[in-house]
């Protein structure tokens, strides 16, 4: 199975538009479009402009490529039974272990290579997700159910080869990890893995770098399109007749005379209102048009590629050209693309967290059920509000052990699960803490908080200008803090800033003193 | 495998097949390192293990394929039967089930090796006679019936797993004197390494010590 880097980028190319048979006579206008990823695929969408005299009309170009390799349509499922920030790879393949003596011997390692490589044909077909951080564990997934089949841990790792290039091992690797937790007990097992991506069958999509497609030389190439109109209010829906060519030719700007024509492979399906119109062509890269394009392209270079459609449009009597640009990098034949999937969202520190001892627990299990008790979520005792409570404040403590658990972050994470699920709480309890400042106020001591009360005490008592309500009147700032801001605001405050009951000046007040709530809708969206 | 000169004559692929949990393993490491491996870990896929033995004078570089037992691997497993020259089938003889299985695995075996493949029964854990779930009486049985040979064995003691491994190579080296195992067949499971006279160095007098890993 075959994955792609899915990475969002922005790629701002500006397309032209051109009428096929008289130069540009139709209004044109620049357009930013940012990319998005489709499933399984990688995609670039680039804003271009498709118009007529009566329509101006935006339309976004989303241009695929794709060379022969294995065709998975199957949308990648997200690898998460073992939550470590780590890099997945796909495709590889489970050969075998052997049980080994020396296990630091590249020697033997390479016999037990050659050994399972030859000997072994079908395999397991496994993904392998390897760990950013020593500590963590190299984990085998099935590669059909994606279910965790073996971990490995790092620190028991001895050994790692690869294959020698060339040799019938080429596409091996092997590690030897120590089995057992005594020296005398412990046995060593060589594990051995291939990844073959091959080479044949129907074509997948290619990876892309961030503004660039990786394609390989003399390798047959498809390059997939979907045009797709910008939803608008206002402009009338444009339907696709048909597609009579799709042309691509190196370089920017290019003249349309060097454009190439490519050999048709689908000729445009509408499917639908959202989906788009898909045309795909096929070019033999051996063909002397193509040569640039099929010469390996040196390091930190691009080659641009100029790719158009021609559309006959309903009510449009003249044919459209729709132009893409966007960028390709050449490599080797045998060049081997790491398909790879990147994780590094705090979600997973939430889970490992979990699974730690807090010496917090005590504490926070006295705190979980009078935290918002008035509330349905956390009205009872052991019910799903508690726990999650219960968990989120024992995974922030694990995580946070110089803070830990200290009483009244049930009240903020109390909140915040009130508006999402607790590992997405987390984040944002982290970002929350550290980001914007908050954990200064729960560390030892309180020094801030103290200064921080302090300052909000002085300026209650200098500032006619804020707006106290009658009943806040009085108060010194602590008990304003305990009253209004925990009791009444804190909820409302994360769901709707705008509806805060509170005046304007304590509202900026507020932001300032704590100085975290202004972007906090934001971090929210962003998690 | 290298070129040139072998310290071996032949080569019989074996495989073990069995239940999950029934030693197959620890038969595997008890036979290439004589040590018993008290938490074995459990088998993905296959597990390679080689050991030079000697039969009748002759060298014989024993290739076994220890395989998962667990049912989710069974699809995969099967691939290994191919060309096995020997099937050692093992049950636990404290668990009942492990031996209600046995006519599953035998029928794969029957089905995915060649008729001259020599099928060895090891009822394994002999160790756990207070434990014991079948008798070694009803196994026989199923033994003969069957056509199989058969051993009680310890995989924690060593006890008859040796002999368990000879005995099929004896059996298949006898096959091959009497011209019922065409060496040249493809999935024999045997091949055959003409060794060189003159390069003894290689030749491994005591081949559970290093060799396994030949």
């Amino acid at each position: 199975m075959i994955t792609e880097d899915v990475v969002d980028s922005a790629l701002s190319d500006v397309a032209e538009n051109e009428s096929k048979k008289r130069p540009s006579k139709i209004q044109s206008q620049d357009r930013q479009s940012v990319s998005k990823s489709l499933t399984g695929k990688s995609a670039i969408e680039a804003g271009s402009i498709l118009g007529s005299p009566e329509d101006d009309v935006n339309a976004l170009n989303e241009v695929q490529m794709a060379s022969p390799q294995n065709t998975s349509d199957d949308d990648i499922e997200e690898i998460c039974d073992i939550l470590q920030d780590c890099t997945i790879f796909n495709g590889v393949t489970y050969l075998g272990t052997v049980t080994v003596n020396a296990p630091k011997s590249e020697t033997e390692i390479q016999r037990n290579m050659v050994d399972l490589n030859e000997q072994i044909v079908e395999g397991i077909k496994v993904s392998v997700s390897i760990p950013s951080c020593s500590d963590g564990s190299v984990v085998m997934y099935d590669g059909g159910t994606n279910t965790v089949m073996k971990k490995y841990e790092v620190c028991r790792i001895t050994f790692y080869a690869h294959g020698k290039p060339e040799s019938n091992e080429a596409a091996c690797f092997a590690f030897t990890w120590t089995h057992g937790d005594s020296i005398e007990s412990s046995i060593f097992q060589c594990h051995v893995f291939r990844c073959d991506i091959p080479e044949a069958g129907g074509f997948c999509a290619t990876p892309r770098d961030r503004d660039s497609f990786k394609i390989r030389s003399n390798v047959e190439k498809q390059i997939c399109l979907t045009v797709t109109q910008l939803a608008s209010e206002s402009q009338k829906k444009l339907e696709v007749k048909r597609c009579f060519g799709v042309l691509i030719a190196p370089g920017r700007h290019v003249k349309h005379s060097d454009m190439q024509l490519l050999d048709m492979v689908l000729l445009g399906s509408d499917k639908g209102d959202s989906a788009g119109f898909t045309i795909s062509g096929q070019w033999n890269p051996k063909d002397k048009a193509f040569l640039l394009l099929n010469s390996e392209t040196p390091r930190e270079e691009k080659i641009p590629l100029t790719v158009a459609v021609d559309l006959v449009v309903r009510g449009i009597t003249e044919p459209v050209r729709l132009l893409v640009e966007t960028h390709v990098k050449v490599f080797p034949k045998n060049e081997r693309f790491w398909y790879f999937s990147r994780k590094t969202s705090l979600v997973q520190p939430f889970f490992l967290h979990l699974k730690e001892e807090s010496n917090c627990e005590a504490v926070i299990l006295r705190d979980i059920n009078r935290t918002f008790t008035a509330h349905e979520f956390f009205k009872e005792s052991g019910g799903g509000g508690q726990d999650a409570l219960f968990r989120l404040s024992k995974a922030y403590a694990a995580h946070d052990t110089e803070v830990g658990y200290c009483q009244g972050l049930s009240y903020l994470a109390a909140t915040l699960l009130l508006h999402m699920p607790e590992e997405q709480a987390f984040c944002v309890l982290l970002k929350i803490m550290y980001d914007y400042g908050l954990r200064e106020l729960y560390k030892d001591g309180f020094d801030c908080l103290y200064l921080r009360l302090y300052q909000l005490n002085r300026l209650m008592e200098v500032s006619s200008w804020i707006d106290l309500d009658a009943e806040s009147k009085g108060m010194d700032s602590s008990d304003y803090m305990l009253h209004h801001f925990v009791n009444k605001h804190l909820c409302v405050r994360l769901r709707s800033f705008a509806k805060m009951a509170i005046a304007p000046s304590i509202r900026k007040l507020f932001s300032n003193f704590l100085n975290w709530s202004v972007d906090l809708s934001k971090t929210y969206h962003t998690v | 495998m290298s070129a040139g000169p072998y310290s071996y004559s032949y080569i019989f692929k074996y495989i073990i097949i069995g239940d999950m949990g029934v030693g197959k393993s620890c038969l595997l490491h008890q036979f290439t390192e004589k040590k018993f491996m008290a938490d074995c870990p459990h088998t993905i896929g296959v597990e390679f293990g080689t050991r030079i033995i000697e039969v009748s004078g002759q060298k014989i570089k024993l290739q076994i394929w220890d395989t998962a037992g667990q049912e989710r691997f069974r699809a995969v497993t099967r691939s290994y039967y191919r060309g096995a020259a020997g099937a050692l089938m093992v049950y636990d003889i404290t668990r009942r089930s492990t031996y209600n299985h046995l006519s599953s695995w035998l029928s794969d075996t029957r089905t995915l090796t060649n008729p001259s493949t020599v099928i060895f029964l090891i009822g394994n854990k002999s160790d756990l006679d207070g434990q014991r779930d079948v008798t070694y009486e009803e196994a026989k049985q199923f033994a003969d019936e069957n056509g199989l040979m058969f051993v009680e064995a310890s995989a924690k003691t060593g006890e008859m797993v040796e002999e368990a491994f000879l005995e099929t190579a004896k059996k298949i080296y006898q096959s091959i004197q009497d011209g019922r195992l065409d060496l040249n067949a493809a999935e024999s499971g045997v091949q055959h390494k003409p060794s060189q006279t003159g390069r003894t160095t290689l030749t491994n007098d005591q081949p559970n010590k290093d060799s396994c890993s030949c």
